[in-house]
């Protein structure tokens, strides 16, 4: 693939080691110094400019190039130069650092491929680990026989607001029980699962991932998954019956020369 | 906090001089600068409001009314700002006239095909210089 690095210090230092054995790439910078420290490092070439002008986009050769990243200090800068590579050189896809979280929607809505804001990636990160992790313990009984989870349920859960009888919830467990405010509950059918409620579910340790995955589970996403399963069981039945095939074939064929 | 009016941004030169005609003249003006001084700049018949903030902070920009605008003059001196603000007025906030100054002529090709109303300096500077050579010339064959 052909790769344009635009400014960046540290980070174009680490994409120039991972990207560089097995791509082309063009690097443009700036700054005469880091230039200097990257011809010095790496043994490469730097065209030295401001990656937004038109004529070192030219110089550099960037046309048609598959990837450009832009690495510089300012979110607009970074805009500027993807809009410029995407619609005046062709260049197919464009990634725009962003450092203010705000602007990675907004960049996307102008027409840049792809915005990454470190931020932006650490606060979803931060909120995806809380949502999963934080709320779900599990304790095992009887020498790893029976694991017994406490998960709670979040606002965003596909279970939350609905009766226990209407979840068709896996039959290889069981809610044993419910905690409320600070009350527990033995669970019937009836009863409806509420944000903040705490459920506490027995099932084998062996499904305990699985049960996890399906309570912590989001609105409208039980079907996804579903879905991308059977794709993924499809997938792997047509790779099985092409593979038989040619075996099957191959040993014709060897019956037929012998 | 402005209703449709004008947004200025950049209380330059060129900012402050459009923000202050346009308020005399009865428009309701909201100026944006990162610097307090700039302000200074404003003439005293200027009765617009100050916002004080960077334009590259969209939170400032609400503040000063984008969402409800219909003209804004971009007058920051940082070009590829400049041209964030502008495809953001014209495309995301749909604001009717859109006038940008940019220092590099090649922002041309970018804004071309877009409604947004360009005006580059180097340009105007050119075409007065030849203009000036022109009547020169002309005087120079009148004499003759």
């Amino acid at each position: 693939m052909r790769i344009v690095i635009c400014n960046g210090t540290i980070d174009a230092n680490y994409l120039i080691e991972t990207l560089g054995e097995e791509n082309n790439l063009t690097i443009i910078n700036s700054s005469a110094e880091v230039a200097k420290e990257i011809m010095a490092r790496h043994h490469r070439s730097v065209f030295i400019g401001k990656p937004w002008r038109h004529h070192i986009l030219m110089d550099a050769g960037v046309a048609d190039a598959d990837v450009l990243i832009s690495l510089c200090e300012k979110d607009t800068d970074n805009f500027a130069v993807c809009y410029a590579a995407k619609h005046i050189f062709h260049v197919k896809n464009c990634i725009c650092m962003t450092n203010d979280p705000n602007n990675v929607e907004i960049y996307k809505k102008l027409g840049i491929d792809t915005v990454i804001c470190s931020t932006y990636v650490l606060g979803n990160s931060i909120k995806e680990a809380f949502n999963v992790e934080s709320v779900f313990r599990t304790m095992t009984l009887q020498n790893n026989k029976i694991a017994m989870i406490e998960a709670g349920i979040l606002s965003g859960y596909e279970i939350a607001h609905k009766r226990i009888m209407d979840i068709a919830f896996p039959r290889y467990a069981s809610i044993s029980c419910i905690f409320r405010d600070y009350e527990v509950i033995i669970p019937n059918g009836q009863i409806v699962l509420l944000p903040g409620d705490k459920l506490y579910v027995v099932c084998a340790p062996k499904d305990e991932k699985e049960i996890r995955e399906w309570i912590s589970c989001k609105q409208g996403e039980r079907g996804k998954t579903k879905d991308k399963i059977e794709k993924h069981i499809k997938e792997v039945k047509a790779k099985v019956s092409k593979a038989k095939e040619k075996a099957t074939s191959r040993r014709s064929k060897k019956k037929e020369e012998k | 906090m402005a209703g449709k009016g004008m947004i200025v941004i950049g209380c330059g030169r060129l900012g402050s001089d459009i923000a202050s005609r346009s308020s005399e003249q009865g428009k309701s003006v909201t100026v944006i600068d990162n610097f307090p001084e700039s302000f200074e700049r404003l003439s005293d018949a200027f009765s617009g409001y100050k916002v004080l903030g960077s334009a590259a902070n969209i939170k400032t920009l609400l503040d000063a009314g984008i969402d409800k605008a219909n003209e804004i003059v971009i007058t920051t001196g940082d070009d590829n700002l400049n041209l964030f603000l502008a495809f953001l007025s014209s495309e995301i906030y749909k604001i009717p006239l859109v006038y940008v100054r940019f220092d590099d002529p090649d922002k041309a090709a970018l804004v071309a095909g877009h409604d947004i109303r360009a005006i580059y300096p180097f340009e105007l500077s050119r075409n007065k210089f030849y203009e000036l050579k022109r009547e020169e010339e002309e005087d120079e064959e009148e004499v003759e």
